[in-house]
């Protein structure tokens, strides 16, 4: 499967976030303008750490710019649970892991070694993919990229 | 020192530097190096005395800017912490402030800021009102805002000449970095091996 690209239409998906609790990408999209997907590699590692605190440090303004947020990592949910909690996340994080990186694949960003890319998606209301942000293995994307194209979005209204 | 294999990720520091920011050096320093950091980061105590070993090295030829990246989720004393370091820069103090801080730990609370401003014969009634003020806490969010903007990707997050670095805050690589551009400022050969650092 090939990386979705700008213009692609991103697949649903629904995924637990703990023990009888899911995320469903079209139900927050029901309510929001853009969803902001952001794909960890790996619970507990420390680039992963940085990467979803720089995107937890912005969540409020992204919240502003219309946009929900929906982190996706390829461990089980009590580890991805017990991370998101570690770290005080104020957005979902949910577990890509039965089977295993069923949604990085159908983003084209899952990985050889059982993890993910590091890889930031922002979707529209209709699930067209308006930024695609895949950077390598061992990088921590950062912020800059989403809050940019958001900002384009919100201005052209 | 041996000369570092670089990688310099081509994100360019967007937030310019300003009167506002709290500066340490020459002026007109070749290079200017502008980190983003959080009080109770692990790695950004490495960093704190990495920057500050480089400060002795390079110190003649280096603009240190400190800007604040406060992981609040994670770290409940990182606001709380910048905000001191900025209320005492309002009376001069932001270094000492800072130090005192970095040299805790990451093991501080609001008694010992207030024993630290005590130390530093601050006026600890405009301390206390300055620190506690939403406005100062509006600017730190700012700061962490329009760092985020330009490509903060972590704490600590280093740009040199407003290029964003990716390395281990430790001193060896940093100096490797600031021998690098001191070779190589003038040809514009920025770009070497990559040092991503382990996932």
């Amino acid at each position: 499967m090939d990386q979705l690209s700008v213009g692609d239409t991103a697949p649903d998906f629904e995924l637990p976030v703990g023990p009888g609790e899911s995320v469903r990408l079209s139900d927050k999209l029901a309510h929001h303008e853009h969803a902001v997907i952001a794909f960890f590699p790996a619970a507990w590692s420390p680039v992963c750490g940085d990467a979803v605190l720089v995107l937890e440090a912005v969540a409020d303004e992204l919240r502003r710019l219309g946009a929900c947020i929906v982190g996706i990592c390829p461990d089980n949910f009590w580890s991805t649970r017990a991370w998101a909690e570690h770290l005080g996340l104020s957005f979902p994080l949910a577990s890509d892991f039965e089977p295993k990186g069923k949604v990085a694949r159908s983003y084209g960003v899952f990985h050889d070694e059982g993890i993910c890319q590091p890889a930031q998606f922002i979707v529209d209301e209709a699930r067209r993919v308006e930024m695609a942000h895949i950077v390598p293995l061992g990088k921590s994307p950062g912020a800059h990229m989403i809050l940019k194209r958001l900002e384009e979005l919100r201005s052209r209204g | 020192m041996a000369e570092a294999e670089v990688d310099v990720d081509p994100v360019e520091l967007e937030a310019e530097i300003t009167d506002d920011d709290h500066m340490r050096g020459p002026r007109d320093a070749p290079l200017t190096l502008v980190e983003y950091a959080d009080y109770q980061c692990e790695a950004c105590i490495t960093g704190f005395h990495a920057v500050e070993k480089l400060m002795e090295t390079h110190g003649d030829r280096l603009l240190l800017v400190f800007r604040h990246f406060p992981l609040m989720s994670y770290h409940p004393m990182a606001m709380p912490g910048a905000l001191a370091a900025d209320a005492a820069g309002k009376q001069g103090r932001f270094w000492e402030m800072h130090a005192n801080i970095f040299d805790a730990d990451g093991e501080f609370d609001d008694d010992d800021i207030v024993r630290w401003a005590h130390e530093l014969g601050l006026d600890v009634d405009q301390f206390d009102e300055d620190r506690h003020s939403e406005e100062l806490e509006q600017e730190i969010r700012q700061v962490r805002l329009d760092g985020a903007r330009s490509g903060v990707n972590g704490t600590p997050t280093f740009f040199l000449n407003n290029r964003r670095i990716d390395i281990p805050p430790e001193h060896e690589y940093l100096a490797g970095y600031v021998e690098h551009f001191l070779t190589h400022i003038g040809d514009g050969d920025l770009r070497g091996q990559s040092q991503a650092r382990p996932s």
